[in-house]
């Protein structure tokens, strides 16, 4: 399942959550944002059990998207107890997303 | 087992959904295959030459096809057609994802794919100051000093949106002068925070972790490095491959595919239309995708409805 950061601290989301996450950098206007996003809604409840998935608008995010230096959306990136894993820019095929979270999770867990 | 289709159409812009629109309407069962449906025009910023919209966004304009495609059934898949194979009379459809469409017919609409500079670290810098997609990453270059690579409507359009958004935006054409139409012409000319740099081009990217400035092959203002945060590419597409070659399709000197006036092209049972083609003088509008879409569904109505 994806969960829009609405109102929450990410970082907090980062630090507390001890599952992979793979964070979604999107916006309303950006057309391969929107091809991706029934890709990763599928993919986030393939793998509910396993990662966090959250989508995170640029437009309402500003600071967040400087902070990760994001410069092109859509843009995915996958964190392990905090720290940036790997990063995939541009629209993706399913397998290059479940190829980046199944690195992360193998990571994750030794 | 397959799914089975009377039509496959392999792309979703303008000539793409047309044909679904009209094949619907000749209650021809279609599946539409397409990576990103709207295709290219979904990117565009502004269109003013589409008929019964004085303005309309690219994105606007793909949604209301979309949707017009969908009102008459057309099924719309997303993803990439990998391979098609010719299978018992028709056509076996195999997409990235493993999963196979058997079709009788086929139209391609795949249109074309943007061109790169070619520079060896262009890829380093994708995201990092380097993009493609002005609409989509625009805003990222609030009040900075960006730069446009190319002199055609779309680069032109280009830069005018980005004008809007950022502080200064540099137009860089290789060829002494645009190649757009004179009221995008008069548009960006009359914009004061757009530079042109005409017959110029840039050769090296500079920067360590982002873009932090480009060479250019003249010197600029007496400099030969241009300091900018932002480098958009918009030097026109080309035709993609890799279907049409494992097909055998005939195409021109470019990479188009050869079509008649009907679509048909030079395999029986595949047709063409858009883009992708070397029709429509070349022209490349929606408006011309559109009519060769149309063009296109009818014949293949045509085709299924002659006596066997």
């Amino acid at each position: 399942m994806i969960t829009p950061l609405n109102n929450q601290d990410f970082e907090k989301i980062l630090k507390e959550n001890h599952q992979p996450v793979l964070a979604d950098f999107w916006a309303p206007w950006c057309r391969p944002c929107q091809m991706m996003m029934p890709i990763i809604d599928q993919i986030a409840q393939e793998y509910a059990d396993r990662i966090k998935t959250i989508k995170i608008d640029i437009g309402e995010h500003e600071d967040l998207a400087e902070k990760f230096d994001v410069l092109s959306i859509p843009t995915f990136i996958t964190f392990i107890a905090g720290q940036e894993d790997q990063r995939l820019i541009g629209q993706q095929t399913p397998e290059a997303i479940k190829t980046m979270i199944e690195s992360a999770l193998k990571k994750a867990h030794g | 087992m397959a799914k089975r289709y009377p039509l496959i159409i392999i792309g979703g812009g303008p000539a793409g959904l047309t044909a679904g629109i009209y094949a619907g309407r000749s209650q021809i069962k279609t599946l539409l295959i397409a990576e990103q449906p709207g295709g290219a025009i979904a990117s565009a910023h502004r269109i003013q030459n589409f008929p019964s919209h004085q303005e309309i966004s690219g994105l606007e304009l793909a949604n209301q096809v979309i949707a017009q495609a969908q009102r008459w059934q057309t099924e719309i898949l997303i993803g990439r057609a990998g391979r098609i194979i010719r299978e018992n009379g028709g056509f076996l459809v195999t997409t990235d994802q493993g999963e196979d469409y058997q079709a009788e017919a086929i139209l391609l609409a795949l249109g074309t794919e943007k061109k790169k500079l070619g520079l060896p670290n262009e890829d380093q810098f994708l995201g990092k100051g380097v993009s493609y997609c002005a609409l989509c990453d625009g805003n990222f270059f609030k009040n900075k000093r960006v730069a446009v690579g190319g002199g055609g409507d779309a680069a032109v359009t280009m830069a005018l949106y980005l004008a809007e958004i950022a502080q200064e935006v540099f137009l860089i054409s290789l060829r002494p002068e645009l190649d757009c139409s004179p009221s995008w012409y008069q548009a960006v000319t009359q914009q004061n925070n757009i530079e042109l740099i005409c017959g110029n081009q840039v050769t090296e990217l500079i920067g360590s972790e982002k873009l932090a400035a480009i060479k250019l092959k003249n010197p600029y203002q007496g400099q030969a490095e241009l300091p900018i945060e932002g480098l958009f590419v918009e030097i026109g597409s080309a035709p993609s491959s890799t279907l049409t070659e494992p097909l055998g399709l005939a195409l021109d000197p470019e990479g188009f595919v050869k079509v008649e006036a009907n679509g048909r092209t030079s395999q029986p049972g595949i047709w063409a239309a858009g883009d992708i083609t070397g029709n429509s003088n070349k022209l490349r509008q929606a408006i011309t995708a559109c009519a060769e879409g149309a063009i296109a569904a009818d014949d293949i109505y045509r085709y299924f409805k002659k006596p066997s």
